[in-house]
């Protein structure tokens, strides 16, 4: 008499336990496209650089700053080409780059480098490559819950949540010195997360912004560089 | 009599709670402006409207807010401007006679700000609108130039609301600093006025 309610509740648990420890074997699912358009071969010389920005016109969609400082890294990384921080560029080319007087097309950046004063501080600075960015990161949807319970006997957590990021990234390459879009790269990451607990919360997190960052920094770097 | 004082007190405190006070200093200054000068001499004159303008607000959903910008105002037009235009100089006084070939007159008409709570949105948004009185000494006429600036910041998790507040309001500043660098000469009327003269 006395197990049938200890089966009733070990018996959640244990499926918890089992659906965990699967979903530890299986890891957090997400999958990456990458799409890349060339639309001309990139002419980069010794001791050109490039620039990553995040373009800031719609409060909605801009791009997370760590995004931006994560394809900065990561191409530091790779070793295509020397990088100039975001910041620092902004600052120096200050007032043409920012949020409300970029220049929204290679047309216009073409306009700008007229202007002498400008044209010279972006040879200074030895740029070559504008990639500008934008995107976000969002929750698409999400389901289950975990509530917790503290007592005078312990606390503990119990549930199962999961959730769906999508991570959505669009890049255009401008060349400064043939005043030319070079490239544009769309990369877009899906994944689901999961947080089981069975006291306690164990997240096995799918980071889908990281993942879309390296395919796009990859990209990026690939097509700085050139065919062979 | 003790029991009635406590209660003033604690009344005070929740009154003196719900005042919130920003004083926007600009810590750094603008970047270097790369602008060409326009070889046109120029003076602003800076009144006491401008130079210490706050913004007071006081409502029963956002208390009471004052911004003093004023100090910041002008370091951010005086900056610019002195790139863009040569001979600079300032006047405070209004009915001086103009001593350059141009004399402009900023004047803030608008001021406002936005929180998360109010708008549903993760970050901060400031807005100041400017007119700007524009007299050449040769007696033309041109009609005032409007500019709107903008600044929004999403704040850290653990910002505090003056924090972020100011923090949108610097980038307001630095966006009107940049529309100023950028749009005053373009600004047809007065573009007009510049090319007439070279």
């Amino acid at each position: 008499m006395a197990s049938g309610p200890l089966v009733n509740f070990a018996a959640p648990i244990l499926r918890a336990g089992g659906l965990a420890a699967g979903l530890a074997i299986m890891g957090c699912n997400s999958n990456t496209v990458v799409d890349a358009h060339s639309f001309m071969p990139a002419q980069t010389r010794a001791g050109d650089a490039v620039v990553v920005i995040g373009r800031k016109s719609d409060p909605l969609k801009d791009p997370d700053p760590s995004f931006i400082e994560c394809v900065n890294n990561s191409l530091l990384e790779q070793q295509t080409m020397p990088v100039v921080k975001e910041q620092k560029f902004v600052d120096a080319m200050y007032p043409w780059f920012e949020p409300s007087t970029a220049p929204p097309d290679v047309g216009s950046l073409s306009k700008l480098l007229d202007n002498q004063a400008v044209a010279g501080r972006m040879s200074d600075m030895s740029v070559r490559y504008l990639v500008w960015i934008r995107g976000d990161t969002e929750r698409v949807d999400e389901s289950g819950g975990v509530s917790c319970t503290v007592g005078l006997g312990g606390g503990g957590c119990f549930g199962f949540k999961s959730w769906d990021d999508e991570a959505r990234y669009e890049a255009s390459i401008w060349d400064i010195t043939t005043e030319q879009r070079v490239s544009r790269i769309d990369a877009q990451t899906n994944g689901t997360s999961y947080l089981p607990a069975i006291i306690v919360p164990v997240p096995m997190l799918a980071r889908v912004r990281e993942t879309a960052c390296a395919a796009m920094s990859e990209q990026i770097a690939s097509h700085l560089v050139g065919p062979p | 009599m003790t029991i009635r004082r406590g209660v003033l007190v604690l009344l005070a405190l929740l009154l003196g709670g719900c005042t919130q006070q920003i004083a926007i200093e600009m810590a750094t200054e603008l970047p270097e402006v790369v602008v060409q000068d326009s070889g046109v001499g120029l003076e602003v004159l800076f009144l006491p409207s401008f130079v210490e303008h706050v913004y007071h607000e006081r409502s029963p959903e956002r208390g009471e807010w004052r911004i003093a910008s004023g100090n910041a105002q002008r370091k951010t037009f005086s900056q610019v401007l002195r790139t863009q235009f040569s001979p600079y100089s300032e006047v405070d006084v209004s009915n001086s006679p103009i001593a350059s070939d141009l004399r402009i007159t900023p004047l803030i008409e608008q001021m406002q700000f936005a929180m998360p709570s109010e708008t549903g949105f993760e970050y901060f948004e400031a807005w100041v609108k400017y007119r700007v009185e524009l007299n050449p000494r040769d007696g033309v006429i041109i009609p005032d130039w409007h500019v709107t600036a903008y600044g929004r910041i999403e704040p850290g998790r653990f910002t505090r609301d003056q924090e972020a507040l100011e923090q949108a309001l610097a980038l307001a500043l630095r966006d009107a600093g940049a529309k100023l660098a950028t749009e005053l000469t373009a600004y047809q009327p007065l573009a007009r006025w510049l090319a007439a003269r070279s």
